[in-house]
């Protein structure tokens, strides 16, 4: 058990124990999604949705305009403003290539996408219509509307086929089921909503939100259904005649939009993803956990939007989400790792088969042959000397070149090890000339290591440490002048925190008296 | 084809060992085959190939000071020895073949010319003298000189030249002309070592800066030297010549002659010029030359092994030994084998031509340099292996019935000497300051200290605390790896550490944030640490650790923590009060309030370690110079004595607990056969049984200490159930106690043997020091030490009088109403007692009637 003296043992990278908030794989996720392009519309977004083929185009009703925005590079495709007053609910039919959209002044309009072209108008709703949807199979269009009705349209004739009478009051919302396409739901103020059958026109089931609904989605499986509105969001198991499975109030104001998305989340955990928007200006992903029978669900990652949340979006292969405000700002974050196009994923790209080539002194593996063949069982095996697999740090400290080392350190931008190689140094009193004749060109990296994590109570107190060393080695020389500006921002940070630990202070003095005050009642 | 010599582990009962190896001269037989070391009163033997223990050479009777080679034979070798003899030994047979009686301590030794030695005796602390011993006659010679003491001899080729050092100053002389006639080689810089190349061409010398001097044809110069002297027919500096000898050793020395007066002659011959070279940044610690000469060898605190090859001028390396080297022989039967000593109590044989470690023999490891007094020291549940802590933030296992090194544990890395020359002080060294076992022994929890990264002339220590989990089954190793750390757990010092024992808790605490906490472990999977699959081993074993809770006390500094042994109960002692908490959670139950100091309106003292009873809510304290027993159910001191407490232990299979008093080492008693300047020490460890005053048993110690030196702490551990100590010390302490060990200060550790058959109090045993010296085993205290006298004495009036009262008495109280009103409120005895008694000592005795 005797060590191995004369050999040199590697640095032990600290290990910090996980977060108690954020770091769940779930959070890495969702905080993956990157890069924010932001665009101020005129008016409101009052309804985004992506384009179902690739490049997942996004269509953002806005005012009295449709914008188009190019799914790959985020930017402003087609703008289509043929409308006389305010835009509603612009979709996509399932190909990408039409839009329907309704109107503040009761017509529903159909667009060609490319040409930007006016191909029908269907003129039969007395109200505003605030929804129109296509139908999966392409040739009708459902559209809902401050009258109270329903319409089923046909799109190759320019006409309606029928009228559902059933709501009371404005229809706001409506989804087509995933798996049975002849079943729509809608929702309304009047607290109901109702599933219906295209065929026969007729209400099938109802339920009762309890609130004006606002939105409503399916889940994949087409069994299930979620219902927005006031600050809860109800889902319902349409197989099980509509029983309410669960009521989630995680909201402080109205949700306005519902999203269900079967390709979001990390791989560890496979499960459809709810996202909710409110007034609130919360972002929320929930995750349906268990069996049918044992539904639960839980808020995975809270995201906190500048303004009330009126509309959201998720690509079909969820590398894109996009979010509308009530104050015009329309934000689509682009994630790291989008999934592979679930359209393409059964298509297998056919493999070359290649020929092994000859083994003559010509090639290079003739050298190289029988290195990676197995000893015999009657060959006696010689066992390479291993060789320890230094880091780039670690062969630097080995060598006691202390200033390399914490750059090789600083080089990898994982705050653990640059944590460990300060100890390190500090333990060897090597940090002052691991620290000492620097310009500003070498103390960037440094610096901008502790403008990164100076804020992270793991690494405070140290980087704090280094902080003070560093301005005492530097406090007056001509290299302080070039880390100025990195100094400003690090300052920045200091006082950020400083406000945030004062915030907590008053809250902590706030809480004081009344868990005293609790205590004492006990 | 040698004979076994058995080894003598076992002294009877008492199981002795540990101790420092290193201090002294060792020496690579010729052959190449063994190593010996001095390790107090005997010579070691370990393979040089395998590091096995061989044999011990016993018959010294003090410290053996060098082992030298015979180079007639090799199989024999000299040694010398403090108690003023010299020795010829076979290793063949373990025999030694012939005694000398020098009449004084020898510190030194060099063989001269055939039938000769060169010998360095001290005479006290500074001076000692160098003269030629006749081994053919046992007489010692004419030539001698006055040196500093304790000056170590360096010899070239047999009966060639021979080296010194004193401070400023190389002395080398041939046989002819012996050491009056020697060359002097001033330096600026204080030497540290000498050697002499087997040539006797060339001399190299360490400086404490760190260059190394080398004086090249020193033959010739030396004899031109001698010349110069004899021609002159006096010493050349007649203020070096010695002045004649005082005291008892007066007798023995030759009448010098007079010294002639100087004549105007022609002045000495230049010393010759040294060459400089320079790698060590710190003093060098050891130099030696290769057998053949082509080479030299030093060693320094960098723990680095430097070889200098003259031919080509270059230098190579072996980093990274571990510990400084302060010791290095050449084995002159292969020129690339060294023995390296190094001063962490370890020896190494290592190859020069492949560099690598061949052999290491490790000790006991020192206690580290610092002010620091009581490392942590404790015996392994389970096995029963004592885990010190030593320098450079390691812990060692050690089997204490082999006296045998097991494993090393490094809880941070650290590496020697890695300061670069110029940049500011040397950070102060990590060290390891708290140590606590689970029950079971498959955690383990340290605190160490470690410089952090704030600029200034005195960097903060911050502590680590750090849980370490068992990988299963890897024998009897340690095996420990690390489970989770936890940086500065309380903004500040830890002043104690306590694990739980029977569940996965433990809990530290501070002194400066008066506060201490409850760390549990999570129930939850451990997190994937890495691709390496005993890394995830381990931290199944150890799973992530974290802080469940906080507790405070009223503000009060928290100076130690106790568990109770059926792990209901925390102990914490704030300030001065003892006070009770859920073991799960930092709930207070009860306050134990101090013991009344002696003076009014004094402060009543902090306890500085607690410790809570098996089989008895008891709670023993240790206090700033007292120590108390106090109730936990009835939350009262039942007894306190006012005692230079250093340390306490309690048994955790029975009721009880043992304190180790001692005082400042009082001024030196006569004929104790030490040098001048040092002082017995008095230490007493008394064995308690649970709340009864009278010690179950005592022992008495004495160890030779520099006067007036503080009391350096020993330790006393009960020895674990279940473990391999407990079976060999079966029945050796107090009938229903389990065994004890004593660690001392210089870590020797004995058994502590049981008292004699009706001997209450009177026990002693011995432990050997550095000086040696003790007292006979079994010799009965006859007179104990003050402080006992202090407090035993009212007991033995207690019994003839009243109870009651005796009972909760402080002690020292003077006058007689003291008795009764000095004791704390909540340890009075009730009313009925109290009146009687009160009236009893109001009434002038015999005037009632």
């Amino acid at each position: 058990m005797d060590y191995e003296a004369g050999t040199y043992q590697k640095l032990p990278i600290k290990q910090y124990p996980a977060r108690e908030l954020g770091e769940t794989a779930e959070g890495r996720y969702w905080r993956r999604f990157l890069s924010p392009a932001t665009a101020k519309q005129a008016g409101a977004v009052n309804y985004l949705e992506f384009c179902p083929v690739r490049p997942y185009n996004l269509a953002v009703t806005s005012s009295t305009r449709v914008l188009v925005y190019d799914g790959a590079t985020r930017s402003l495709h087609r703008t289509i403003n043929r409308f006389k007053d305010k835009a509603y609910s612009a979709s996509w039919r399932a190909d990408g290539k039409l839009l329907v959209a309704g109107g503040q002044d009761g017509i529903v309009q159909l667009f060609d996408v490319g040409s930007r072209s006016l191909l029908r108008q269907f003129k039969a709703h007395k109200r505003p219509v605030h929804v129109a949807r296509f139908d999966p199979g392409r040739m009708h269009v459902l559209s809902g509307g401050d009258d109270a009705t329903v319409r089923w349209w046909d799109v190759s004739e320019g006409k309606q086929v029928s009228r559902w009478e059933g709501h009371s009051d404005y229809v706001r919302a409506a989804a087509v089921n995933p798996a049975a396409h002849g079943t729509w739901a809608t929702g309304g103020y009047d607290h109901v909503c109702k599933v219906w059958d295209a065929r026969s026109a007729q209400s099938v089931l109802s339920v009762d939100h309890g609130a004006p609904i606002e939105a409503v989605a399916f889940f994949p499986s087409g069994s299930v259904l979620v219902t927005a509105g006031g600050t809860q969001v109800r889902v319902w198991d349409l197989f099980g005649g509509g029983r309410e499975l669960a009521c989630l109030s995680n909201h402080q104001k109205t949700v306005t939009c519902v999203t269900v998305s079967p390709n979001a989340g990390p791989d560890s955990s496979a499960a459809p993803r709810l996202l909710t928007g409110a007034l609130d200006g919360h972002l929320k992903a929930s995750v349906r956990e268990g069996v049918y029978e044992l539904e639960r669900f839980q808020v995975t990652h809270i995201q906190k939007y500048p303004g009330p949340i009126l509309s959201l979006g998720l690509s079909g292969d969820a590398g894109l989400l996009a979010v509308g405000l009530a104050d015009g700002t329309l934000t689509v974050r682009k994630h790291a790792k989008p999934r592979a196009d679930p359209a393409k994923a059964g298509i297998l790209v056919g493999r070359r088969s290649r020929r092994a080539p000859a083994l003559t002194a010509a090639t290079y593996r003739y050298f190289i042959r029988g290195q990676s063949s197995k000893a015999a069982a009657k060959d006696s095996v010689i066992a390479a000397e291993r060789k320890a697999a230094l880091a780039t740090h670690d062969k630097f400290l080995r060598k006691f070149r202390y200033r390399d080392a914490l750059d090789a350190a600083l080089s990898t931008r994982r705050a653990e090890v640059v944590a460990s190689v300060v100890e390190e140094l500090a333990a060897r009193g090597g940090l002052s000339s691991a620290l000492s004749s620097r310009d500003a060109a070498g103390l960037g990296p440094l610096l901008d290591h502790m403008r990164r994590n100076i804020n992270d109570p793991r690494h405070a107190p140290q980087l704090a440490a280094l902080a003070h060393r560093l301005l005492d080695v530097y406090g007056g020389s001509e290299a302080l002048t070039g880390m100025l500006p990195a100094l400003t921002l690090l300052l920045e940070r200091v006082e950020l925190e400083l406000r945030a630990q004062d915030g907590l202070t008053r809250v902590q003095g706030m809480l004081g008296p009344l868990l005293a005050a609790s205590v004492g009642a006990c | 084809n040698g004979p076994f010599l058995a080894m003598t582990q076992q002294d009877g009962m008492q199981l002795r060992g540990g101790g420092q190896f290193s201090a002294r001269p060792h020496l690579l037989t010729l052959d190449g085959q063994t190593v010996l070391v001095c390790h107090g009163n005997f010579v070691r033997a370990h393979s040089a190939v395998t590091g096995e223990p061989l044999y011990r050479l016993t018959g010294h009777t003090a410290e053996v000071t060098a082992v030298l080679a015979d180079p007639d034979n090799a199989k024999r070798v000299y040694t010398s020895s403090l108690d003023g003899t010299l020795r010829h030994w076979d290793l063949r047979s373990g025999l030694a073949l012939r005694t000398w009686r020098v009449p004084e301590p020898v510190e030194s030794f060099a063989l001269g010319p055939p039938g000769h030695a060169w010998l360095s005796c001290p005479v006290n602390d500074a001076s000692g003298r160098l003269f030629r011993y006749d081994l053919t006659t046992g007489t010692p010679g004419p030539l001698r000189r006055k040196i500093a003491s304790g000056s170590p001899l360096s010899m070239g080729s047999r009966g060639g030249l021979v080296a010194t050092f004193e401070r400023h100053t190389v002395l080398v002389w041939g046989p002819k002309h012996g050491p009056r006639g020697a060359l002097s080689l001033f330096h600026t810089k204080p030497f540290t070592c000498v050697a002499l190349s087997p040539d006797d061409d060339t001399l190299a010398a360490g400086d404490r800066s760190g260059r190394i001097l080398v004086w090249r044809g020193i033959r010739a110069a030396a004899e031109s030297a001698a010349e110069a002297v004899a021609a002159t027919g006096a010493v050349t500096d007649a203020g070096r010549a010695p002045p004649p000898p005082t005291g008892a050793v007066e007798e023995a020395v030759e009448p010098v002659p007079a010294p002639a007066p100087p004549r105007r002659a022609a002045p000495p011959p230049p010393a010759p010029e040294p060459a400089t070279v320079h790698w060590h940044a710190q003093a060098v610690g050891a130099l030696a030359f290769s057998a053949d000469g082509t080479y030299l060898f030093s060693g320094g605190r960098e723990a680095v092994l430097v070889v200098w090859d003259f031919a080509s001028a270059r230098r190579t390396y072996l980093p990274r030994l571990g510990g400084a080297l302060v010791g290095i022989c050449a084995c002159p039967a292969d020129a690339a084998r060294l023995a390296l000593r190094q001063a962490d109590n370890t020896l190494r044989v290592v190859n020069v031509a492949t560099m690598k470690v061949e052999a290491s023999v490790m000790g006991l490891r020192p206690v580290p340099a610092g002010k620091r007094a009581r490392p942590p020291a404790l015996l392994q549940p389970g096995t029963g292996h004592l885990v010190v802590a030593g320098s450079h933030s390691q812990v060692q296992f050690y089997d204490l019935v082999r006296d045998a090194h097991v494993d090393r544990l490094q809880l941070s890395p650290h590496n020697l000497g890695g300061a670069e020359a110029g940049t500011g002080p040397e950070p102060p060294p990590p060290r390891v300051t708290h140590l606590a076992f689970s029950a079971d022994g498959s955690t383990l929890a340290s605190v160490e200290a470690r410089p952090d990264a704030a600029a200034g002339s005195a960097p903060r220590l911050v502590p680590t605390l750090k849980f370490w989990g068992r990988a299963a089954a890897r024998g009897a190793g340690a095996g420990y790896v690390l489970g989770t750390r936890a940086d500065d757990p309380h903004r500040g010092d830890v002043s104690a550490l306590a694990f739980h024992p029977a569940r996965d808790a433990a809990a530290s605490a501070s002194l400066g944030a008066a506060e201490f906490k409850l760390w549990v472990r999570d129930g939850s999977a451990p997190r994937s640490a890495g691709p390496e699959a005993s890394r995830a081993a381990a931290a199944a074993v150890a799973g992530p650790w974290r802080c469940a809770a906080v507790g405070s006390y009223a503000l009060q500094p928290i100076s130690a923590l106790a568990y109770s042994p059926d792990g209901s109960l925390l102990v914490a002692a704030a300030g001065a009060t003892l006070t009770l908490w859920h073991a799960g959670q930092a709930r207070l139950l009860g306050l134990v309030p101090p013991p009344l100091p002696r003076q009014v309106n004094a402060r009543p003292p902090p306890a500085r370690q607690v410790a809570v009873l098996s089989h008895a809510a008891l709670a023993v304290s240790a206090l700033d110079g007292g120590l108390a027993v106090s109730c936990l159910l009835s939350r009262r001191v039942l007894w306190a004595a006012g005692l230079p407490v250093l340390g306490l232990a309690a048994d955790p299979g029975s009721s009880h607990w043992a304190a180790v008093l001692g005082e400042p080492a009082a001024a030196a008693r006569g004929g104790g056969g030490g040098a001048a300047g040092t002082a017995a020490q008095e230490l007493t460890v008394l064995l308690f049984r649970g709340a009864e005053r009278l010690p179950a048993a005592a022992w008495q110690l004495r160890r030779l200490v520099a006067a007036g030196a503080a009391p350096a702490a020993p330790q006393i551990l009960f020895v674990p159930p279940g473990c391999e100590l407990a079976g060999v010390a079966s029945g050796a302490t107090h009938p229903g106690s389990s065994p004890l060990v004593l660690l001392g200060p210089d870590r020797h550790y004995s058994l502590l043997r049981r008292a004699g058959a009706g001997a209450g109090v009177a026990v002693a045993a011995t432990m050997t020091g550095p000086v040696a010296a003790a007292d006979v085993d079994g010799d009965p205290v006859q007179s104990p030490a003050q402080g006992l006298s202090a407090m035993f004495a009212p007991e033995a009036a207690g019994q003839a009088g009243d109870k009651s009262l005796a009972q909760g008495t402080p002690l020292g109280s003077a006058a007689p109403w003291a008795t009764l009103l000095d004791a704390p409120s909540h340890v009075l005895p009730s009313l009925d007692a109290l009146c009687p008694a009160f009236l009893k000592l109001l009434l002038p005795e015999g005037e009632v009637v």
